[in-house]
């Protein structure tokens, strides 16, 4: 009840005229954002905050919310369109989303993200309305062995990422492993991999990774394949531009899979949305009636990892707005905002600012809607990009790569290690190695050590620690049974088709 | 960033970029200032920047425009390095922070020292408070360091880099107590919080902004506050001196730097603009607002500041086992 | 019969061997077992072990069982135009520290539209002033991102 009270006192907030204007403003340059690479969300939201000094603190953080959940709307457009992740978490949504897209299915693949994302979008925020205080202590009881059982289970995934060859996927996770140990040990202080260049100090930036492996890489492609003579299929009647009933059908566990694993990977501090979208979408290919098809063009393989990506920043706003904590990256430059204006982001913010609190959770339904309405008519708009011949469209992905890559840090070293990605992936696929793999160990890898050496540390040497407590035991029981659903469903299969009845 | 690079533009434009003769006819910096911060938007020194910025913009201190650089990378050496390779150019700031004065003693590659900057000024220091949940049976330092000394690595403390304050004030108590208790490493301010609030680690040293909202909610205890004087926020809570655990100051300070060889009467500029913004009410409220304690220093005591911290770092460092490299 | 000598997976097989083994060996030379847990070390020293078992496993069942798919193709025309088009991208994101972003790309696109697409010297060049234009006046000037800059300021 007092839940409704609560919503009820955020919505006559959020309705207001200019906190209305203040989400439409927030939610339309989140989009662009999200499109554009090269300008990440915590970037401008740290480049508007001077802008807002003055502002009423529920216009400001409505606002810079705005700019939260919008770029993970728009982050998917150069994915599936370019085959260019538009943010970190986008990258899984390149898997099959661009490949619907060279299918003809260009139109499907920008609706389902939409939809996906409004509906775990919607989801999260329910949930951060309904049980945030219990969800943020239940989450306080995840520690490094929890995170360690976290990475595993995403690990595990490998054997559905892998394709044809395990071995090949193991091999291109290891390589992923590898690369994100390339920097500074956290608890040592050991430079490791980095040859002396004070450059690879700080380690090899995700974003790319993901740009060269997978944009870079596929322009090479299409050029070794002499597809420049040939077209993209650019949907033109309005039935092909929206995705159709048995798409959307086949997305309806996707939705949930989406919503669930993104809200609860994101509500843990220090797990990152790309994590999120990687497992909603291994779980997805896991429990497919039709996994092989998984990396050609199925429309699941973008709605779990888009909607996983939306739930997180719902999910992400549990610990900020109910105990203070920022989870990281963009959370915690929404903390240093709401500083700035004078509300104590804490256990006590719920009840000393009830008007900020709720008045943002209000407009985050209201955002998201606005999200599916601007985002929506623009599939088709967007979908027209595709009529750009290739001989310009090739030179575009090429420079929004470099643009993307040089707004990491404005280091010409990242273009250079860009374009060595590059040829990374152009020779993984030329010597049959799935890059999907790679990216996931690197996404994994750095955080998979750190929690084992945190636990090892806490339990003083006893590796049981990673196995005793019950929330990291159950996880590891997911991760174990992902490794063991493949052969045991080729079993399962093979005795059905040797009974004959 | 859109808006306001229209926006400036547009001005500019329209307006004509005015100069107002601040200085009592020395030298005025004639293009936008650019100031560096060493970590990316939404990082500490990136905000602390930002917050100088706007200071200086709100008090009409500043005759030019400002503009904050991103320098990432190389652990901070990015930053450190493209001070020192700007030379003489007295229209580049970089925000200095500890850290610059440890990552050379540690790290190699980093080339660029503190002490061969054209100091301008030190402006605040980050006071810490040794925080544990509010279920936990310590209720005061000694506490604390008894159980620890009964349970050598039992206990866990939950922090940053190995470099960083928190470390070195373990290292310091631990040599002077003789208690031993573990270090676990968190990349992220949220996950060392939630470690603590979880009852995974027993104590984190904190600073105020962080763990002051779980004070003041009931969630967390301050054992003890590292600072020289009582905090405001915290009278009741004794400091490690007071607490009978006197050790060296291990000082998280943050201020302004120049490259070498830039005018005097620039450093003077400076020195002055920067003294004018720590008076201001602006800038008080700021450092009330984030707990921070004013400390301001002159470019010569910054200085001499710079030279006796980061050999007082040496050798707290070389006392907890770190490699020194210089 | 297949020609082992191009076939692909015992290429890839010993060149990850040989990742493998110099990961494992630089990992070596740092602490494995620290006081309070895995060093260093231990992880990477883990995962060179791995790839170098692996890669092996690989190696030898492509030895053993050549399959025609790993055969060379032949295709060479097709990876040579790749490829050169990939190191004139390289190359020109390098030269960007000297010429900036935008005289950079516009060189980069022009070569793209005239080599990979074989389009006319009209195509190119209006293609290439296109581009970089385009780029520069939406990411420098309307968004304020920093690219490349060269001597011209841009």
């Amino acid at each position: 009840m007092e839940v409704l009270n609560g919503l009820g006192q955020g919505f006559s907030v959020a309705l207001q005229p200019m906190n209305l204007l203040w989400c439409l403003v927030g939610c339309f340059l989140g989009t662009i954002v999200g499109i554009l690479p090269g300008l990440g969300p915590a970037a401008t939201i740290a480049l508007l905050l001077p802008l807002t000094y003055g502002m009423d603190p529920t216009g400001g953080i409505i606002m810079l919310c705005g700019i939260y959940f919008g770029a993970k709307y728009g982050g998917s457009t150069t994915s599936i369109l370019l085959n260019i992740p538009g943010e970190a978490s986008s990258v899984v949504t390149c898997l099959d989303g661009y490949q619907m897209a060279r299918n003809g299915r260009a139109g499907a693949a920008l609706g389902i993200s939409a939809i996906a994302s409004f509906i775990a979008g919607t989801f999260g925020i329910v949930a951060l309305t309904v049980m945030a205080p219990p969800i943020a202590t239940f989450a306080l009881r995840f520690s490094s062995p929890e995170y360690f059982a976290l990475m595993v289970l995403g690990l595990s995934l490998v054997v559905v990422l892998g394709g044809s060859s395990l071995i090949k996927a193991l091999l291109a996770l290891l390589v992923g492993l590898w690369l994100t140990s390339i920097g500074t040990d956290l608890f040592t202080s050991q430079s490791r991999f980095t040859f002396g260049s004070s450059f690879l100090i700080s380690g090899i930036d995700f974003m790319i990774v993901a740009i060269g492996v997978f944009a870079i890489a596929g322009v090479m492609e299409s050029i070794q394949a002499g597809e420049e003579n040939t077209p993209l299929p650019v949907p033109s009647s309005l039935r092909e531009l929206l995705p159709s009933m048995e798409e959307l059908k086949a997305c309806r566990f996707a939705f949930a899979n989406g919503s669930i694993v993104g809200f609860l990977v994101g509500v843990l501090p220090g797990a990152g949305s790309s994590i999120a979208s990687f497992i909603a979408y291994g779980i997805e290919k896991s429990v497919s009636k039709h996994p092989e098809k998984f990396g050609t063009g199925v429309p699941e393989g973008v709605a779990a990892p888009e909607g996983a990506n939306n739930a997180d920043s719902g999910g992400a706003l549990v610990p900020l707005l109910t105990l203070g904590i920022p989870g990281g990256g963009t959370t915690a430059i929404l903390l240093s905002a709401l500083v700035l204006w004078g509300v104590k982001p804490g256990p006590l913010m719920m009840i000393e600012s009830p008007q900020v609190f709720w008045g943002l959770v209000a407009s985050l339904y209201i955002g998201n809607i606005v999200l599916l309405v601007l985002n929506l008519p623009l599939v088709p708009v967007f979908a027209q990009i595709l009529r750009i011949p290739l001989y310009v469209l090739f030179p575009i992905i090429f420079g929004l790569s470099l643009v993307g890559a040089y707004s990491v840090s404005d280091n010409i070293m990242n273009l250079a290690l860009l374009a060595g990605f590059g040829l990374v992936g152009y020779v993984m696929a030329k010597f049959n190695f799935p890059t999907a793999p790679l990216i996931l160990g690197f996404v994994l890898g750095d955080a998979m050590e750190r929690a084992v050496r945190q636990s090892l540390t806490m339990s003083q040497g006893d590796p049981t620690i990673l196995v005793e407590r019950p929330i990291s035991a159950v996880m590891l029981g997911f991760a174990a049974l992902i490794l063991m659903a493949p052969p045991l469903m080729a079993a399962l299969r093979r005795r059905r088709l040797a009974v004959p009845h | 960033m859109q808006r306001r690079h229209l926006l400036t533009t547009g001005a500019a434009l329209g307006l004509g970029a005015s100069l107002p003769a601040r200085a009592q006819g020395g030298w005025v910096p004639t293009r936008p200032i650019e100031i560096v911060a060493h970590n990316g938007p939404g990082s500490g020194p990136d905000v602390f920047a930002r917050a100088v910025a706007a200071a200086l913009e709100a008090e009409h201190l500043a005759p030019v425009r400002l503009q904050i650089a991103n320098r990432v990378g190389g652990g901070g050496a990015t930053a450190m390095n493209y001070i020192i390779d700007k030379r003489g150019d007295p229209h580049v700031l970089g925000v200095w922070t500890s850290l610059w004065m440890s990552l050379p003693l540690v790290q190699a590659e980093a080339r660029a020292l503190t002490t061969d900057m054209t100091a301008i000024t030190r402006i605040a220091i980050e006071p810490a408070l040794i925080v544990t949940r509010a279920e936990s049976p310590h209720r005061t330092m000694e506490d604390f360091i008894n159980a620890a000394k009964a349970r050598p690595g039992g206990l866990r403390q939950s922090g940053g880099s190995p470099t960083a304050r928190d470390n070195l004030v373990r290292q310091l108590l631990m040599a002077k107590t003789g208690a031993r208790w573990s270090f676990i490493s968190f990349p992220g301010g949220g996950e060392r919080i939630s470690a603590v609030l979880g009852g995974h680690v027993d104590i984190m040293i904190a600073e105020p902004s962080e763990a002051g909202e779980q004070v003041r909610a009931g969630r967390m205890r301050v054992l003890a506050q590292v600072t020289s004087a009582r905090l405001p926020g915290f009278p009741d809570t004794p400091t490690l001196t007071e607490a009978g655990f006197a050790i060296t100051d291990v000082v998280q300070a943050r201020g302004l730097v120049a490259p070498p060889a830039i005018p005097a009467e620039a450093v003077a500029f400076y020195q002055n603009m920067f003294q004018r913004m720590a008076e201001s009410a602006t800038w008080k409220k700021y450092l009330d607002d984030n707990q921070f304690q004013g400390a301001w220093l002159s470019a010569a005591d910054t200085a001499t500041f710079f030279i006796e911290y980061q050999a007082t770092l040496r050798g707290i460092l070389q006392e907890a086992g770190v490699r020194v490299v210089r | 019969m297949a020609s082992r000598r191009f076939d692909k997976d015992v290429l890839a097989g010993l060149a990850l061997a040989a990742l493998g083994s110099f990961i494992a060996l630089r990992a070596t030379s740092w602490d494995l077992m620290g006081e309070d847990g895995p060093g260093p070390g231990f992880f990477p020293l883990g995962y060179g072990v791995l790839m170098l078992a692996l890669s092996l496993v690989l190696t030898l069942r492509a030895l053993l069982r050549p399959s025609i798919h790993a055969v060379e193709t032949g295709d060479l025309a097709g990876h040579m135009r790749a490829l050169l088009t990939w190191a004139v991208f390289a190359a020109s994101a390098l030269a960007m520290q000297m010429t900036g972003f935008v005289l950079g790309f516009a060189l980069l696109t022009m070569f793209i539209v005239a080599y990979v697409f074989r389009r006319g010297w009209r195509s190119m060049v209006l293609v290439g002033f296109g581009c970089s234009a385009g780029f520069w006046l939406v990411f420098t000037q309307l968004l304020g991102v920093e690219l490349p800059a060269g001597p011209w300021g841009f």
